[in-house]
């Protein structure tokens, strides 16, 4: 379940921020920057860019909150906005052509290693490190689709994509994700994958 | 033979929702077959593991910087000035787009790919749903044939088109909710809202990649 959808803020605060209440912009902020920014690290890679992502949706959410219906969840409508602008940095010349160190990668997994417990952590830390390897789009399909629930068809506007393109994504990323844990050891399980059973 | 993994995805994503198991035949293969049953459980058991990996705390101090920001543009956009330039674009803009003998920018950007009808930029008024709907099929296929963004951008240009792509995702955003039951007045006002915002949206790329292309 995506962690914007579990953020709860109370309705009074939205209303106020709604209103231009500066105090209720900060509260939102604080609600929901951890998601954003988590989002943003996860389909980036990039704590950099993951920032500026989070700043660059935050700016856009109080500008545009007066024009927020109400209609769904206020996490669920700055989720899409975060998404865009993560999507809108993958595709980026700029993105394209720095790729992020590998450094960076190893500290994030330490990290997540250190914020956890015994095998988990390692498990976590493992896991970190095999998403980083894949494609960025693979890796952003993998993570909208799986994580934040996202369907193909929302993943395919936001991507200016079709929907096969997503589901190809989708089964790609988890075939090298399969292949590179099955090279660590973790799939013990030898599977003949065909088109037919 | 087993399941591809593209077929155990479907699966696993069908036994999620109500009252819908997948395909009965891949069902009763993967039931009877071990490895099949493993590796669907393994699909789940991913996703469980990625949607527990530990959260990672933004860095601190962020606030300041994005109220200041917001503040900024506040003052910013309160000064006449700035308000008669970024009107004066708009208009250089639209005139780019449309003065040319009729010529208009879906015609000269999709002309090649002979994909998109050719057709007035603007709105009508009696513009009926379909027909809205139709539009905006057309213009994301126009986004979609523009040529990539430039790798030098002006700032002023790209908080324009991210501004307008943002916009978009909200009318999107709110067309594509279930639970929303709207009018069809009201239908009707988002579809019109997000074919202007996708009209605004080719003219600034398009323009964005003629100066690129100079």
């Amino acid at each position: 379940m995506s962690t914007f959808l579990q953020a709860s803020i109370d309705p009074a605060i939205v209303s106020r921020a709604r209103r231009g209440d500066l105090k209720a912009h900060e509260l939102v902020y604080k609600a929901y920057a951890k998601p954003v920014y988590n989002l943003a690290i996860r389909i980036l890679r990039d704590p950099h860019q993951a920032e500026e992502v989070m700043q660059d949706t935050f700016i856009e959410v109080i500008r545009k909150i007066g024009s927020y219906r109400g209609d769904a969840p206020l996490g669920a409508w700055i989720r899409r906005i975060a998404a865009n602008k993560a999507l809108m940095v993958l595709r980026s010349a700029w993105h394209r052509l720095a790729t992020p160190l590998d450094a960076e990668h190893e500290s994030m997994a330490e990290d997540r290693g250190a914020a956890g417990e015994g095998m988990r952590a390692v498990e976590s830390a493992e896991l970190e490190r095999q998403l980083a390897q894949l494609a960025p789009v693979t890796r952003a399909v993998i993570w909208l689709y799986d994580v934040e629930g996202y369907t193909h068809q929302e993943i395919a506007t936001m991507m200016g994509k079709t929907a096969s393109f997503s589901k190809s994504q989708l089964s790609r990323g988890h075939q090298k994700l399969r292949r590179m844990m099955t090279a660590a050891g973790e799939v013990r399980t030898c599977m003949q994958v065909s088109n037919s059973y | 033979m087993h399941a591809s993994i593209e077929q155990l995805l479907e699966l696993r994503d069908a036994q999620g929702q109500d009252g819908h198991t997948g395909d009965p035949e891949l069902r009763a293969h993967v039931d009877g077959c071990g490895a099949c049953r493993a590796e669907l459980s393994r699909l789940d058991n991913l996703r469980e593991a990625m949607r527990s990996l530990p959260e990672i705390e933004p860095p601190a101090g962020r606030w300041q910087a994005i109220a200041q920001a917001l503040s900024k543009s506040a003052s910013s956009s309160r000064q006449p000035l700035a308000w008669g330039i970024a009107a004066s674009l708009l208009v250089v803009v639209w005139l780019a787009g449309n003065l040319s003998g009729g010529d208009a920018i879906e015609n000269r950007v999709a002309a090649p790919t002979g994909d998109v009808a050719p057709a007035s930029v603007a709105v009508k008024r009696d513009n009926d749903l379909d027909a809205l709907i139709d539009r905006s099929r057309r213009l994301g296929m126009l986004l979609q044939s523009l040529p990539g963004r430039p790798e030098v951008v002006r700032a002023g240009t790209d908080n324009t088109i991210a501004s307008l792509e943002n916009s978009l995702a909200l009318v999107n955003y709110t067309l594509s909710q279930p639970d929303t039951a709207l009018a069809s007045g009201e239908a009707r006002e988002l579809w019109r809202s997000k074919v202007n915002l996708m009209d605004s949206l080719v003219k600034v790329r398009y323009t964005e990649a003629s100066f690129a292309s100079l």
